[in-house]
């Protein structure tokens, strides 16, 4: 989640005209500022490059690293099941974004018409949001299961026939969707709702005055000036789904047939299961610099929207 | 017409994300033998509490959630004392360096935590840490996030308030702890909550740090105890251990929802 | 009293960053690791206990029930490595390679109180890396048949016997079987329990020097696909959904298979629930004969010890004949030693016919252990569980299979 928070964006002002210090102001900063600076150097800053220099070695937490270049990196991309790990994410990605994207769109353009028990709702789509991956992928085995679970029975009802949800290589990677989805999408839903909320109703007021229809309304307004947001729920959502790890870990183990291995839960077989860490460290680096860049992006985006907007 | 299709809309979207809940409760009051009925019964028949005081009795579940609870107030007090000082100094105070270094905090958040895992675990077992409390909390006493939080916070700070503090001849620490701090409660709980909910749930670091039961928290106990079932799974069993897991995470996040969400929607908002 | 905010705060900061860089305080004691359920923990505990007793050294028992060999690998790299480890002939190489533990060549040589030729020649083979001997064994495991008397009785078929065929399996099993009820055999996707089927057709996994896998080549293919006929196409094994939430053990336990192949520590669960007569009989002949594995266990020590000459004596106490004979009356183990093994220790007890167990001793094979081991068996259970369930044939799924674990063998040498 750490990359989730970046969103926050960093006003640019700095405090207050020129004025006299307090006294001792720089000694008192520092002091003010060890903690968090030994905590954050020390367990973050430090890893990152070390990581970086990890990802050079072989390694295998017995031994000392020894040095072998770009060795890793080439493994990788040599590796057919590199790619298939890679596809694997892209789909699981896709999947994800798109499906909680239009599902959080829709519910949060329902909530936002002062409709009464709003925040009844709200909070009803929230708890997934809260409750820990672990416990509620043990509840989804539970309703995946083939033969007692609720999603199986259900389709009974409906005299379909039952799938293997977790066991069938190509249900396996939509049913890891929907438990994310399903996890995330309040979250999303809030998000949603503060940028319809702070859209001026003056805008469909004057739309409804010119005849506008519902549809033309949401294509025509609503979603241009909801624009920022999507960018951000879109942007967000892509970096929690590429760094999905606890459903797969509890769920499906990466399989079946390797058709739910995405690329976090391959690092953490290839640094503690397999024990190689250097190759891990890589492959590491190689999702960082992808992150990076959707970060990258987000950020000029926002950037240029703001600007716009600013400027109209 | 339109609210109707609404309300549809929305009654299906709550039932959807609370029906797994409703389950999970409703599974761990069965028997065994009625979850394996077939077909499939949904109303437990007869009530047991029965799983939950099975669930604390054979497993350390007791023992888990003490140390999430732990674990999380430890890391929601460092966050909140860290992020409180460094964020009022990045704000408020001058100091060299001061834009070098909160950039380099700042970058530190678009790093993905698997990227550190590695060497930190690396870091962790130099100090003799591994399986110890100290590496599930040390490690997250402090992070950029709150630091950001908090910046935010006192950047917004009236600037009448800090002349009134150097009228009053105040050094920086009076100036923190009696006027800045006492303004910064919504910050306070939005970061506290956050952390809070972060901790409770967080589960690939402690599953890589933690060996024994004495140390392990509720989501990494809680996957052991899954694990520990290979010869026959007890779903009512496992679901009385999985809503102890549950329940606090959801009522810490309807007492402080306000807060929450706030944190949310300033965040998707401002920027 | 101005600053006592702030000065209380950073001293506490100090505190912490400073007291917790020191490790943690050392027990007195040896500290000792092992896996098992909770029931085998029962066992080890007195065992534990009278050592204590005897010796006045307090034992720490580091009880770790999932992960075993991972997490002993994060505790060497943590510097938390236990002074004795239980380690299985699996997981030695890698450590042992690395010099994780003693060699115990000098102390047998210089200890008149142990003598190897107490011991099983395979498991202490089982316990030898690259010539030196890291473990003192603690037990032998193979594979049998258990089969249930009185389905078989009531079937009207006469029990397995040693030298009994693939041939007789499939001439007998139709009537052992009522479909959706019972099932004449165990189905498990695990590795360890389809491999003697793999070897007793005269196939293998990889090559005898770990170079490649052979798991496409014509013998391996066969004993696979009689292995997935037994389920898919004969349905002689229940389905998936047909066990529903039950594994194999807890199918036969019930009275729902005939026969299941497992090993020596389901015994003494089964001496508590089986409440019908069940014995053992060894894995049926193949076109190479009836081979099954020959694993072992034992109990090795760091070399990172700081106490080697009590962690000696721990090792040789949990090895004596005593010992042993306590994990073996539990009916855990096939004992590492000949003298427990015919003793009634191991014989006295159900299985009526619990000396198979050493009688297949000599057509035993260790299980081939390369570098990549746990990756390769990741890889066997991952890609062929859609083959056992009938997804994909059996011969389709090998192939990228096969080329896979090649490139990891490949890659290790």
């Amino acid at each position: 989640m750490a990359a989730g928070k970046a969103a926050f964006a960093v006003p640019v002002s700095t405090p207050g005209p020129k004025r006299h210090p307090l006294a001792g102001e720089a000694r008192w900063a520092w002091l003010l500022l060890l903690p968090a600076l030994l905590i954050i150097g020390l367990f973050s800053l430090l890893p990152t490059l070390g990581s970086f220099a990890i990802s050079f070695t072989s390694w295998d937490l017995l031994g000392p690293p020894r040095w072998i270049g770009l060795a890793n990196y080439t493994a990788l991309l040599a590796d057919p099941l590199f790619y298939k790990v890679v596809l694997n994410t892209l789909e699981f990605v896709a999947l994800y974004v798109i499906i909680d994207i239009v599902c959080a769109l829709g519910l949060a353009l329902a909530l936002n018409q002062q409709l009464r028990g709003i925040g009844l709702f709200r909070t009803a789509y929230f708890l997934p949001v809260v409750t820990s991956m672990v416990a509620v992928s043990i509840v989804w085995e539970w309703i995946y299961d083939p033969r007692y679970g609720a999603l199986n029975v259900i389709l009974g009802w409906c005299h379909l026939p039952a799938i293997h949800w977790l066991s069938d290589p190509h249900w396996a990677l939509p049913s890891l969707v929907i438990v994310s989805v399903w996890k995330s999408l309040g979250y999303n839903v809030v998000l949603f709702l503060a940028g319809l909320q702070a859209i001026p109703t003056e805008y469909h007021e004057a739309a409804a005055v010119d005849g506008a229809t519902g549809w033309l309304r949401f294509f025509r307004i609503t979603l241009p000036l909801l624009g920022p947001t999507l960018l951000l729920v879109g942007i967000l959502s892509t970096i929690r789904a590429f760094q999905t790890f606890d459903a797969v870990y509890m769920l499906t183990h990466g399989g079946p047939r390797r058709a739910t291995t995405v690329v976090v839960y391959w690092l953490f077989q290839n640094a503690f299961t397999y024990f190689k860490l250097g190759k891990a460290s890589a492959l590491a680096y190689l999702l960082f610099t992808v992150l990076l860049f959707l970060t990258w992006l987000q950020w000029t985006l926002r950037k240029r929207w703001i600007h716009q907007e600013q400027v109209s | 017409m339109k609210r109707v299709f609404s309300y549809a809309a929305l009654l299906l979207g709550a039932l959807a994300c609370a029906a797994p809940f409703a389950l999970l409760i409703l599974t761990s009051l069965m028997t065994y033998q009625q979850t394996i009925a077939y077909p499939p019964e949904w109303l437990p028949r007869p009530l047991t509490l029965e799983n939950y005081y099975q669930a604390f009795t054979t497993s350390p579940l007791l023992r888990y959630f003490g140390n999430s609870v732990l674990v999380a107030a430890a890391t929601v007090s460092g966050q909140l004392a860290a992020g409180a000082m460094a964020g009022f100094a990045f704000a408020r105070l001058r100091f060299g360096g001061r834009s070098v270094l909160f950039f380099l905090i700042l970058a530190t958040m678009m790093v993905p935590v698997q990227v550190n895992l590695v060497p930190l675990f690396a870091l962790v077992a130099r100090f003799g840490w591994v399986d110890s409390y100290w590496a599930l909390i040390v490690p997250d006493l402090a992070g950029a996030f709150g630091v950001f939080l908090f910046r935010q916070w006192f950047l917004n700070l009236p600037q009448e308030l800090e002349d009134a503090a150097r009228i009053d001849g105040c050094n920086p620490w009076q100036f923190f702890w009696r006027i800045a701090l006492p303004t910064a409660l919504p910050a306070i709980a939005t970061l506290g909550i956050f952390q809070f909910l972060a901790s409770w749930n967080t589960f690939m670091w402690p599953l890589i740090v933690t060996n024994s039961d004495a140390i392990r928290t509720l989501p990494v106990g809680l996957a052991a105890f899954r694990a520990s079932m290979h010869e026959t799974t007890n779903w009512p069993l496992l679901m009385a251990a999985t809503s102890v897991a549950i329940v606090p995470a959801i009522f810490v996040f309807l007492a402080l929802q306000r807060f929450f969400l706030r944190g949310l929607m300033e965040g998707a908002v401002k920027g | 009293m101005r600053h006592s905010g702030l000065i209380s705060l950073l001293v506490s900061w100090l505190v912490v960053a400073l007291v917790s860089g020191c490790s943690p305080e050392k027990s007195v004691g040896l500290t000792f690791s092992t896996w098992g359920s909770i029931d085998e923990i029962e066992i080890l505990k007195p065992i534990l206990e009278a050592f204590t007793r005897q010796s006045g050294i307090p034992v720490e028992l580091v009880h770790i029930p999932q992960e075993y060999a991972h997490k002993l690998r994060l505790m060497v790299a943590g510097q938390t490595i236990p002074d004795v480890m239980f380690i299985s002939n699996e997981a030695l190489p890698g450590f042992a390679e690395r010099g994780v533990f003693r060699d115990l060549g000098p102390l047998i040589a210089q200890d008149p109180a142990v003598r190897l030729a107490d011991y099983y020649q395979q498991v202490l083979a089982a316990m030898t890396w690259k010539g030196k001997l890291y473990g003192i064994p603690r037990d032998l495991s193979n594979l049998v048949v258990f089969y249930n008397k009185q389905i078989f009785a009531q079937a009207k078929v006469p029990y397995p016997r040693a030298g009994w065929t693939f041939a007789d399996l499939l001439r007998i099993a139709p009537r052992l079987t009522k479909p959706g009820e019972r099932w004449a055999i165990g189905f498990q996707p695990n590795p360890l329990v389809w491999t003697p089927y793999v070897w007793s057709f005269g196939g293998d996994i990889v090559a005898a020097d770990l170079s490649r896998c052979t798991l496409t080549e014509a013998p391996a293919l066969a004993g696979l696909r009689f292995y997935v006929d037994l389920r898919n196409k004969y349905h002689y094994a229940p389905s998936d959904e047909e066990a529903g939430n039950a594994r194999m053990t807890q199918l036969f336990a019930t009275g729902k298979l005939a026969m299941f192949v497992y090993g020596r520590w389901a015994v003494p669960n089964f001496r508590k629930k089986i409440t019908f007569p069940w014995d053992v009989a060894p894995f049926p002949r193949g076109p190479a004969g009836s081979i099954v594995d020959t694993d072992a266990s034992g109990w090795a020590i760091a070399a990172a010890s700081r106490r080697p000459a009590a962690a000696w004596q721990l090792v040789k106490f949990l090895g004596s004949r005593w010992s042993i004979e306590q994990f073996t009356k539990s009916g855990l183990i096939v004992p590492s030693r000949p003298d427990v093994a015919s003793s009634p220790a191991f014989l006295a007890n159900i299985p009526e016919h619990s000396h198979v167990f050493l009688d297949v001793i000599p057509q035993g094979r260790p299980t081939r252990v390369p570098v990549a081991y746990d990756e390769i068996t990741w890889e066997l259970i991952d890609e062929l569980g859609p083959a056992w369930t009938g997804e994909v044939p059996i011969e389709e799924a090998v192939l990228p299979l096969c080329k896979r674990i090649t490139a990891l063998l490949r890659e290790a040498s």
